[in-house]
Protein backbone atom coordinates (compact mmCIF):
# COMPACT_ATOMS: atom_id res chain seq x y z
CA UNK A 1 0.00 0.00 0.00
CA UNK A 2 1.30 3.23 -1.24
CA UNK A 3 2.16 6.27 1.82
CA UNK A 4 2.76 9.80 1.47
CA UNK A 5 4.20 11.98 3.89
CA UNK A 6 2.37 14.94 5.79
CA UNK A 7 5.31 17.41 6.33
CA UNK A 8 4.99 19.06 2.34
CA UNK A 9 1.32 18.99 3.65
CA UNK A 10 2.21 21.36 7.02
CA UNK A 11 5.23 23.29 4.94
CA UNK A 12 3.04 24.64 2.37
CA UNK A 13 0.09 25.45 4.82
CA UNK A 14 2.55 27.31 7.12
CA UNK A 15 4.46 29.21 4.61
CA UNK A 16 1.60 29.85 2.70
CA UNK A 17 -0.78 31.02 5.63
CA UNK A 18 2.42 33.64 6.69
CA UNK A 19 2.63 34.79 2.86
CA UNK A 20 -0.89 34.95 2.61
CA UNK A 21 -1.35 37.25 5.19
CA UNK A 22 1.57 39.16 4.12
CA UNK A 23 0.18 39.72 0.78
CA UNK A 24 -2.97 40.83 2.00
CA UNK A 25 -1.63 43.34 4.51
CA UNK A 26 0.15 44.96 1.40
CA UNK A 27 -3.15 44.82 -0.37
CA UNK A 28 -4.82 46.55 2.71
CA UNK A 29 -1.93 48.94 2.86
CA UNK A 30 -2.04 50.14 -1.27
CA UNK A 31 -6.23 50.72 -0.92
CA UNK A 32 -5.50 52.85 1.98
CA UNK A 33 -3.80 55.05 0.20
CA UNK A 34 -5.59 55.08 -2.67
CA UNK A 35 -9.23 55.48 -0.57
CA UNK A 36 -7.07 58.50 0.81
CA UNK A 37 -6.20 60.07 -2.37
CA UNK A 38 -10.06 59.64 -3.41
CA UNK A 39 -12.56 59.64 -0.37
CA UNK A 40 -15.51 59.91 -2.16
CA UNK A 41 -14.92 57.51 -4.95
CA UNK A 42 -17.33 54.59 -4.73
CA UNK A 43 -15.42 52.02 -6.35
CA UNK A 44 -12.22 52.64 -4.16
CA UNK A 45 -14.29 52.68 -0.99
CA UNK A 46 -16.12 48.96 -1.83
CA UNK A 47 -12.17 47.79 -2.63
CA UNK A 48 -11.75 48.76 0.70
CA UNK A 49 -13.96 47.37 2.52
CA UNK A 50 -13.38 44.54 0.48
CA UNK A 51 -10.06 43.96 0.98
CA UNK A 52 -10.30 44.57 4.76
CA UNK A 53 -12.80 41.74 5.05
CA UNK A 54 -10.12 39.52 2.91
CA UNK A 55 -8.17 40.40 5.22
CA UNK A 56 -9.98 39.24 8.22
CA UNK A 57 -10.39 36.34 6.52
CA UNK A 58 -6.56 35.78 5.93
CA UNK A 59 -6.12 36.35 9.50
CA UNK A 60 -8.49 33.97 10.95
CA UNK A 61 -7.66 31.15 8.34
CA UNK A 62 -3.53 31.57 8.65
CA UNK A 63 -3.39 32.16 12.30
CA UNK A 64 -5.93 29.17 12.94
CA UNK A 65 -3.43 27.08 10.42
CA UNK A 66 -0.19 28.29 11.95
CA UNK A 67 -1.71 27.46 15.73
CA UNK A 68 -3.23 24.72 14.37
CA UNK A 69 0.52 22.93 13.52
CA UNK A 70 2.29 25.17 16.38
CA UNK A 71 0.26 23.23 19.03
CA UNK A 72 0.28 19.64 17.10
CA UNK A 73 4.19 19.93 17.08
CA UNK A 74 4.36 21.22 20.49
CA UNK A 75 2.41 18.10 21.67
CA UNK A 76 -0.59 20.43 22.74
CA UNK A 77 -2.84 18.69 20.13
CA UNK A 78 -5.70 18.81 22.25
CA UNK A 79 -5.67 22.69 23.05
CA UNK A 80 -6.13 22.95 19.06
CA UNK A 81 -9.20 20.77 18.77
CA UNK A 82 -10.65 22.94 22.05
CA UNK A 83 -9.78 26.54 19.73
CA UNK A 84 -11.28 24.03 16.48
CA UNK A 85 -14.70 24.94 16.36
CA UNK A 86 -14.01 28.88 17.19
CA UNK A 87 -11.64 29.31 13.89
CA UNK A 88 -13.87 27.46 11.72
CA UNK A 89 -16.76 29.76 13.41
CA UNK A 90 -14.51 33.30 12.37
CA UNK A 91 -13.71 31.69 9.23
CA UNK A 92 -17.19 31.43 8.24
CA UNK A 93 -17.94 34.76 9.91
CA UNK A 94 -14.91 36.45 7.41
CA UNK A 95 -16.95 35.05 4.34
CA UNK A 96 -20.00 36.33 5.68
CA UNK A 97 -18.60 39.62 6.13
CA UNK A 98 -16.89 39.39 2.36
CA UNK A 99 -20.37 38.14 1.18
CA UNK A 100 -22.44 41.21 2.76
CA UNK A 101 -19.77 43.78 1.62
CA UNK A 102 -19.98 42.52 -1.78
CA UNK A 103 -24.13 42.28 -2.10
CA UNK A 104 -24.31 45.94 -0.19
CA UNK A 105 -22.22 47.71 -2.78
CA UNK A 106 -23.86 45.82 -5.31
CA UNK A 107 -26.93 47.43 -4.78
CA UNK A 108 -25.26 50.90 -4.03
CA UNK A 109 -23.83 50.51 -6.72
CA UNK A 110 -28.00 49.84 -8.87
CA UNK A 111 -28.73 53.19 -7.22
CA UNK A 112 -25.84 54.98 -8.35
CA UNK A 113 -26.36 54.06 -11.59
CA UNK A 114 -29.73 54.91 -11.55
CA UNK A 115 -28.75 58.43 -9.73
CA UNK A 116 -26.26 58.79 -12.88
CA UNK A 117 -29.28 57.93 -15.70
CA UNK A 118 -31.24 60.44 -13.59
CA UNK A 119 -28.99 63.61 -13.36
CA UNK A 120 -28.50 62.77 -16.97
CA UNK A 121 -32.12 62.92 -17.75
CA UNK A 122 -32.83 65.76 -15.73
CA UNK A 123 -29.65 67.70 -17.45
CA UNK A 124 -31.08 67.48 -20.74
CA UNK A 125 -33.78 68.36 -19.54
CA UNK A 126 -32.56 71.77 -18.14
CA UNK A 127 -30.88 72.45 -20.84
CA UNK A 128 -34.50 71.85 -23.37
CA UNK A 129 -36.13 74.28 -21.25
CA UNK A 130 -33.66 76.93 -20.96
CA UNK A 131 -34.06 76.52 -24.83
CA UNK A 132 -37.36 76.85 -24.84
CA UNK A 133 -37.31 79.94 -22.34
CA UNK A 134 -34.24 81.51 -23.70
CA UNK A 135 -36.77 81.24 -27.06
CA UNK A 136 -39.99 82.18 -25.02
CA UNK A 137 -38.26 85.45 -24.12
CA UNK A 138 -37.18 85.92 -27.42
CA UNK A 139 -40.61 85.78 -28.66
CA UNK A 140 -42.46 88.21 -25.78
CA UNK A 141 -39.67 91.27 -26.57
CA UNK A 142 -40.74 90.72 -30.58
CA UNK A 143 -43.90 90.96 -29.68
CA UNK A 144 -43.77 93.72 -26.90
CA UNK A 145 -41.91 95.35 -29.03
CA UNK A 146 -44.37 95.23 -32.02
CA UNK A 147 -47.69 95.86 -29.58
CA UNK A 148 -45.63 99.09 -28.23
CA UNK A 149 -45.27 100.13 -32.14
CA UNK A 150 -48.94 100.07 -33.25
CA UNK A 151 -50.08 100.81 -30.15
CA UNK A 152 -47.96 104.22 -31.05
CA UNK A 153 -48.79 104.38 -34.32
CA UNK A 154 -52.55 104.23 -32.89
CA UNK A 155 -52.44 107.03 -30.49
CA UNK A 156 -50.41 109.61 -33.12
CA UNK A 157 -52.72 108.66 -35.98
CA UNK A 158 -56.17 109.76 -34.15
CA UNK A 159 -54.88 113.64 -33.08
CA UNK A 160 -53.07 113.83 -36.78
CA UNK A 161 -56.77 112.78 -38.29
CA UNK A 162 -58.22 116.27 -36.06
CA UNK A 163 -55.35 118.16 -37.23
CA UNK A 164 -55.89 116.80 -40.89
CA UNK A 165 -59.54 117.64 -40.82
CA UNK A 166 -59.05 120.92 -38.98
CA UNK A 167 -56.78 122.56 -41.00
CA UNK A 168 -58.29 121.71 -44.08
CA UNK A 169 -61.69 123.00 -43.42
CA UNK A 170 -59.80 126.00 -41.90
CA UNK A 171 -58.43 126.38 -45.88
CA UNK A 172 -61.74 126.20 -47.26
CA UNK A 173 -62.83 128.81 -44.76
CA UNK A 174 -59.83 131.48 -45.77
CA UNK A 175 -59.62 133.85 -48.00
CA UNK A 176 -57.03 132.84 -51.19
CA UNK A 177 -55.04 136.49 -50.17
CA UNK A 178 -55.32 135.85 -46.63
CA UNK A 179 -52.21 135.18 -45.07
CA UNK A 180 -53.27 132.60 -42.86
CA UNK A 181 -54.21 130.59 -45.81
CA UNK A 182 -50.40 129.55 -46.45
CA UNK A 183 -49.86 128.26 -42.60
CA UNK A 184 -53.34 126.06 -42.65
CA UNK A 185 -51.97 124.59 -46.37
CA UNK A 186 -48.30 123.62 -44.79
CA UNK A 187 -50.37 122.47 -41.61
CA UNK A 188 -52.61 120.41 -43.86
CA UNK A 189 -49.90 118.96 -46.01
CA UNK A 190 -47.35 117.80 -42.90
CA UNK A 191 -50.15 116.28 -41.56
CA UNK A 192 -50.73 114.55 -44.61
CA UNK A 193 -47.21 113.68 -44.52
CA UNK A 194 -46.77 112.52 -40.72
CA UNK A 195 -50.06 110.50 -41.76
CA UNK A 196 -48.05 108.55 -44.45
CA UNK A 197 -45.50 108.30 -42.18
CA UNK A 198 -47.29 106.68 -39.22
CA UNK A 199 -49.08 104.08 -42.12
CA UNK A 200 -45.12 103.33 -42.92
CA UNK A 201 -44.17 102.14 -39.49
CA UNK A 202 -47.53 100.75 -38.64
CA UNK A 203 -47.10 98.21 -41.65
CA UNK A 204 -43.45 97.53 -40.30
CA UNK A 205 -44.12 97.09 -37.21
CA UNK A 206 -46.75 94.19 -38.21
CA UNK A 207 -44.28 92.93 -40.81
CA UNK A 208 -41.46 92.78 -37.95
CA UNK A 209 -42.54 89.43 -36.08
CA UNK A 210 -39.65 87.02 -37.10
CA UNK A 211 -40.80 84.38 -34.89
CA UNK A 212 -44.56 84.11 -36.66
CA UNK A 213 -45.02 83.21 -39.81
CA UNK A 214 -48.27 82.08 -42.49
CA UNK A 215 -48.93 78.78 -41.51
CA UNK A 216 -51.46 75.93 -41.59
CA UNK A 217 -52.64 74.79 -38.41
CA UNK A 218 -52.92 71.10 -40.30
CA UNK A 219 -49.81 70.90 -41.16
CA UNK A 220 -48.02 71.85 -37.48
CA UNK A 221 -50.57 68.46 -36.39
CA UNK A 222 -49.30 66.21 -39.10
CA UNK A 223 -45.78 66.89 -38.44
CA UNK A 224 -46.00 67.10 -34.79
CA UNK A 225 -47.90 63.44 -35.48
CA UNK A 226 -45.00 62.22 -37.63
CA UNK A 227 -42.61 63.21 -35.41
CA UNK A 228 -44.36 61.11 -32.60
CA UNK A 229 -45.64 57.99 -34.38
CA UNK A 230 -42.90 55.72 -33.06
CA UNK A 231 -43.74 56.32 -29.60
CA UNK A 232 -47.89 55.85 -30.67
CA UNK A 233 -47.03 52.30 -31.89
CA UNK A 234 -44.99 51.50 -29.04
CA UNK A 235 -47.94 53.20 -26.83
CA UNK A 236 -51.10 50.58 -28.75
CA UNK A 237 -53.01 53.50 -28.88
CA UNK A 238 -56.20 54.53 -31.27
CA UNK A 239 -55.73 57.58 -33.00
CA UNK A 240 -58.54 59.62 -34.49
CA UNK A 241 -57.69 62.94 -36.46
CA UNK A 242 -60.22 64.80 -37.52
CA UNK A 243 -58.41 67.81 -39.04
CA UNK A 244 -60.46 70.43 -40.97
CA UNK A 245 -60.51 70.09 -45.01
CA UNK A 246 -59.78 73.56 -44.73
CA UNK A 247 -56.32 74.32 -44.51
CA UNK A 248 -55.90 76.67 -41.01
CA UNK A 249 -53.79 79.67 -41.88
CA UNK A 250 -52.45 81.57 -39.58
CA UNK A 251 -49.88 83.82 -37.96
CA UNK A 252 -48.17 81.13 -36.20
CA UNK A 253 -44.68 79.48 -34.59
CA UNK A 254 -44.52 76.13 -35.86
CA UNK A 255 -41.81 74.97 -34.19
CA UNK A 256 -43.14 76.40 -30.32
CA UNK A 257 -46.59 74.69 -31.51
CA UNK A 258 -44.49 71.72 -32.49
CA UNK A 259 -43.71 71.67 -28.80
CA UNK A 260 -46.73 72.65 -26.90
CA UNK A 261 -48.79 69.76 -29.25
CA UNK A 262 -46.16 66.78 -28.89
CA UNK A 263 -46.09 67.84 -24.82
CA UNK A 264 -49.99 67.72 -24.76
CA UNK A 265 -50.25 64.31 -27.04
CA UNK A 266 -47.50 62.85 -24.67
CA UNK A 267 -49.25 63.76 -21.74
CA UNK A 268 -52.47 61.96 -23.52
CA UNK A 269 -50.27 58.90 -24.42
CA UNK A 270 -49.07 58.42 -20.66
CA UNK A 271 -52.85 58.79 -19.34
CA UNK A 272 -54.48 56.33 -21.54
CA UNK A 273 -53.77 52.77 -20.83
CA UNK A 274 -52.56 50.24 -24.41
CA UNK A 275 -55.74 50.43 -26.85
CA UNK A 276 -57.24 53.22 -25.91
CA UNK A 277 -58.21 56.62 -28.22
CA UNK A 278 -56.70 59.80 -28.83
CA UNK A 279 -58.63 62.15 -30.96
CA UNK A 280 -57.27 65.48 -32.63
CA UNK A 281 -59.78 67.38 -34.34
CA UNK A 282 -59.44 71.13 -35.79
CA UNK A 283 -61.88 73.46 -37.34
CA UNK A 284 -62.45 77.23 -38.05
CA UNK A 285 -64.86 79.47 -35.38
CA UNK A 286 -65.12 82.76 -37.04
CA UNK A 287 -61.55 84.51 -36.19
CA UNK A 288 -60.22 81.25 -34.72
CA UNK A 289 -58.60 78.32 -35.21
CA UNK A 290 -59.86 75.45 -32.53
CA UNK A 291 -57.85 72.77 -32.05
CA UNK A 292 -59.28 69.42 -29.62
CA UNK A 293 -56.79 66.67 -28.13
CA UNK A 294 -59.37 64.02 -26.42
CA UNK A 295 -58.01 61.32 -24.78
CA UNK A 296 -59.80 57.93 -23.18
CA UNK A 297 -57.55 57.88 -20.29
CA UNK A 298 -57.41 57.88 -16.00
CA UNK A 299 -58.60 61.78 -16.43
CA UNK A 300 -57.73 63.99 -13.40
CA UNK A 301 -59.56 64.90 -10.01
CA UNK A 302 -60.96 68.55 -10.34
CA UNK A 303 -58.42 69.54 -7.16
CA UNK A 304 -55.58 68.41 -9.36
CA UNK A 305 -56.75 69.91 -13.31
CA UNK A 306 -57.16 73.40 -11.72
CA UNK A 307 -53.42 73.25 -10.22
CA UNK A 308 -51.82 71.87 -13.84
CA UNK A 309 -50.84 75.56 -14.82
CA UNK A 310 -49.45 76.00 -11.46
CA UNK A 311 -45.65 75.89 -12.15
CA UNK A 312 -43.63 73.10 -10.52
CA UNK A 313 -46.68 71.44 -9.77
CA UNK A 314 -46.19 67.85 -11.20
CA UNK A 315 -48.40 64.31 -10.03
CA UNK A 316 -45.45 62.51 -11.98
CA UNK A 317 -42.03 61.16 -10.24
CA UNK A 318 -39.32 62.83 -12.01
CA UNK A 319 -41.55 65.51 -13.57
CA UNK A 320 -40.58 69.24 -13.61
CA UNK A 321 -44.01 70.58 -13.09
CA UNK A 322 -43.19 72.65 -16.35
CA UNK A 323 -44.39 71.60 -19.44
CA UNK A 324 -48.15 72.44 -19.03
CA UNK A 325 -47.07 75.98 -18.00
CA UNK A 326 -44.69 76.55 -21.12
CA UNK A 327 -47.85 74.74 -23.10
CA UNK A 328 -49.99 77.89 -21.61
CA UNK A 329 -47.25 80.25 -22.53
CA UNK A 330 -46.76 79.53 -26.08
CA UNK A 331 -50.45 79.76 -26.36
CA UNK A 332 -50.28 82.93 -24.82
CA UNK A 333 -48.33 83.80 -26.95
CA UNK A 334 -50.34 83.74 -29.95
CA UNK A 335 -53.10 85.42 -27.97
CA UNK A 336 -54.85 82.25 -27.43
CA UNK A 337 -56.93 80.47 -24.99
CA UNK A 338 -56.63 77.17 -23.54
CA UNK A 339 -59.13 75.07 -21.90
CA UNK A 340 -58.90 71.85 -20.06
CA UNK A 341 -62.13 69.04 -18.96
CA UNK A 342 -61.13 66.22 -17.31
CA UNK A 343 -63.35 63.55 -15.55
CA UNK A 344 -61.59 60.41 -13.61
CA UNK A 345 -62.33 57.51 -14.90
CA UNK A 346 -63.84 59.04 -18.72
CA UNK A 347 -60.47 61.21 -19.71
CA UNK A 348 -59.22 64.89 -20.54
CA UNK A 349 -59.92 66.78 -23.52
CA UNK A 350 -57.65 69.89 -24.07
CA UNK A 351 -59.02 72.64 -26.37
CA UNK A 352 -56.85 75.30 -27.75
CA UNK A 353 -58.10 78.61 -29.78
CA UNK A 354 -55.76 80.46 -31.58
CA UNK A 355 -56.79 83.60 -33.58
CA UNK A 356 -56.30 83.13 -37.28
CA UNK A 357 -55.30 87.17 -37.92
CA UNK A 358 -52.73 89.46 -36.18
CA UNK A 359 -54.33 90.82 -32.82
CA UNK A 360 -52.92 93.57 -30.44
CA UNK A 361 -52.82 92.44 -26.59
CA UNK A 362 -56.69 93.01 -24.66
CA UNK A 363 -55.27 95.63 -22.64
CA UNK A 364 -53.88 97.92 -25.80
CA UNK A 365 -57.08 97.19 -27.19
CA UNK A 366 -58.93 98.52 -24.38
CA UNK A 367 -56.81 101.20 -24.49
CA UNK B 1 -8.17 41.11 -10.88
CA UNK B 2 -10.28 38.32 -13.26
CA UNK B 3 -7.90 35.87 -12.43
CA UNK B 4 -7.65 36.24 -8.59
CA UNK B 5 -11.49 35.92 -8.91
CA UNK B 6 -11.46 33.00 -10.96
CA UNK B 7 -8.41 31.21 -8.88
CA UNK B 8 -10.67 32.12 -5.51
CA UNK B 9 -13.62 30.45 -6.77
CA UNK B 10 -11.47 27.12 -7.71
CA UNK B 11 -10.08 27.62 -3.89
CA UNK B 12 -13.44 27.54 -2.30
CA UNK B 13 -14.08 23.84 -4.79
CA UNK B 14 -11.08 22.58 -3.69
CA UNK B 15 -11.88 23.95 -0.03
CA UNK B 16 -14.81 22.52 -0.29
CA UNK B 17 -13.51 18.56 -2.25
CA UNK B 18 -10.97 18.64 0.53
CA UNK B 19 -13.31 18.60 3.32
CA UNK B 20 -15.69 16.01 1.78
CA UNK B 21 -12.93 13.69 0.71
CA UNK B 22 -11.42 14.17 4.70
CA UNK B 23 -15.06 12.29 5.77
CA UNK B 24 -13.98 8.79 5.02
CA UNK B 25 -10.70 9.32 6.77
CA UNK B 26 -9.70 7.41 9.59
CA UNK B 27 -7.33 7.90 12.51
CA UNK B 28 -6.05 4.28 11.82
CA UNK B 29 -4.99 5.63 7.96
CA UNK B 30 -2.38 7.59 9.57
CA UNK B 31 1.07 6.12 10.30
CA UNK B 32 3.64 7.73 12.45
CA UNK B 33 2.91 9.87 15.76
CA UNK B 34 0.61 12.89 15.86
CA UNK B 35 2.92 16.01 15.39
CA UNK B 36 5.95 14.01 14.11
CA UNK B 37 8.06 15.11 10.42
CA UNK B 38 7.76 11.40 9.64
CA UNK B 39 4.02 11.24 9.70
CA UNK B 40 2.30 9.54 6.62
CA UNK B 41 -1.03 8.87 5.20
CA UNK B 42 -1.81 5.45 3.49
CA UNK B 43 -3.43 6.13 0.15
CA UNK B 44 -5.63 3.42 0.70
CA UNK B 45 -8.60 5.18 -1.85
CA UNK B 46 -9.95 7.44 -4.08
CA UNK B 47 -10.75 10.21 -0.82
CA UNK B 48 -6.75 10.14 0.33
CA UNK B 49 -5.55 11.07 -2.88
CA UNK B 50 -8.18 13.84 -3.30
CA UNK B 51 -7.43 14.83 0.39
CA UNK B 52 -3.78 14.66 0.02
CA UNK B 53 -3.61 16.83 -2.78
CA UNK B 54 -6.50 19.37 -1.74
CA UNK B 55 -4.55 19.68 1.18
CA UNK B 56 -2.15 21.79 -0.35
CA UNK B 57 -4.80 24.44 -1.14
CA UNK B 58 -2.24 27.10 -0.95
CA UNK B 59 -0.73 26.48 -4.46
CA UNK B 60 -3.64 28.16 -5.83
CA UNK B 61 -4.66 30.38 -2.87
CA UNK B 62 -1.48 31.79 -3.01
CA UNK B 63 -1.71 33.17 -6.85
CA UNK B 64 -4.88 34.22 -6.21
CA UNK B 65 -3.62 36.43 -3.30
CA UNK B 66 -1.02 38.07 -5.62
CA UNK B 67 -3.39 38.34 -8.43
CA UNK B 68 -5.57 40.24 -6.70
CA UNK B 69 -2.69 42.40 -4.94
CA UNK B 70 -1.34 43.16 -8.74
CA UNK B 71 -5.21 44.06 -9.59
CA UNK B 72 -5.54 46.27 -7.00
CA UNK B 73 -2.16 47.89 -8.02
CA UNK B 74 -3.43 48.11 -11.91
CA UNK B 75 -6.16 50.13 -10.54
CA UNK B 76 -4.12 52.58 -8.42
CA UNK B 77 -2.12 53.39 -11.09
CA UNK B 78 -5.37 53.77 -13.25
CA UNK B 79 -6.68 56.10 -11.01
CA UNK B 80 -3.52 58.00 -10.94
CA UNK B 81 -2.68 58.60 -14.13
CA UNK B 82 -6.01 58.29 -15.83
CA UNK B 83 -5.09 55.62 -18.23
CA UNK B 84 -6.06 51.72 -18.12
Amino acid sequence: MISLPLFPIWIVDIVGSALVLMVFWQCVKLVRKATRQEPENALWLFIFWLTVAFFFFACSRSIGHIFRHLTTFAGYGSIWEMLRPFSGGLNTMAFLIISTVILFFHHIQRLYQRMVANHCQLEITSKGILELNRQMEALVIERTMSEMALGMADGIRNPLHIIGGFSHRLLRKTDADDPARTWAAAIATEAKRLEHLVERFEALAQKKEAFFSREDLNNIIKDTLNMLQMEFEKSQLRLVTELSPRPILGRLNKHLLKIALAHLLRNSMEATPPHGEIRIATSIERDYAVLVIQDTGRGMPAEVAEKVFTPFYTTKIGGTGLGMVFVRQIVDEHRGDIFLQSNVGSGTAVTIKLPLRFVEAKQIIKE
Amino acid sequence: MAWACGLLVLWNLDHLAGHLSALPISTLDFLGLEGHLNQRLVMSGPSHWIYYFTSLDHFILLPACYFFYRGLKALAREAETGRP
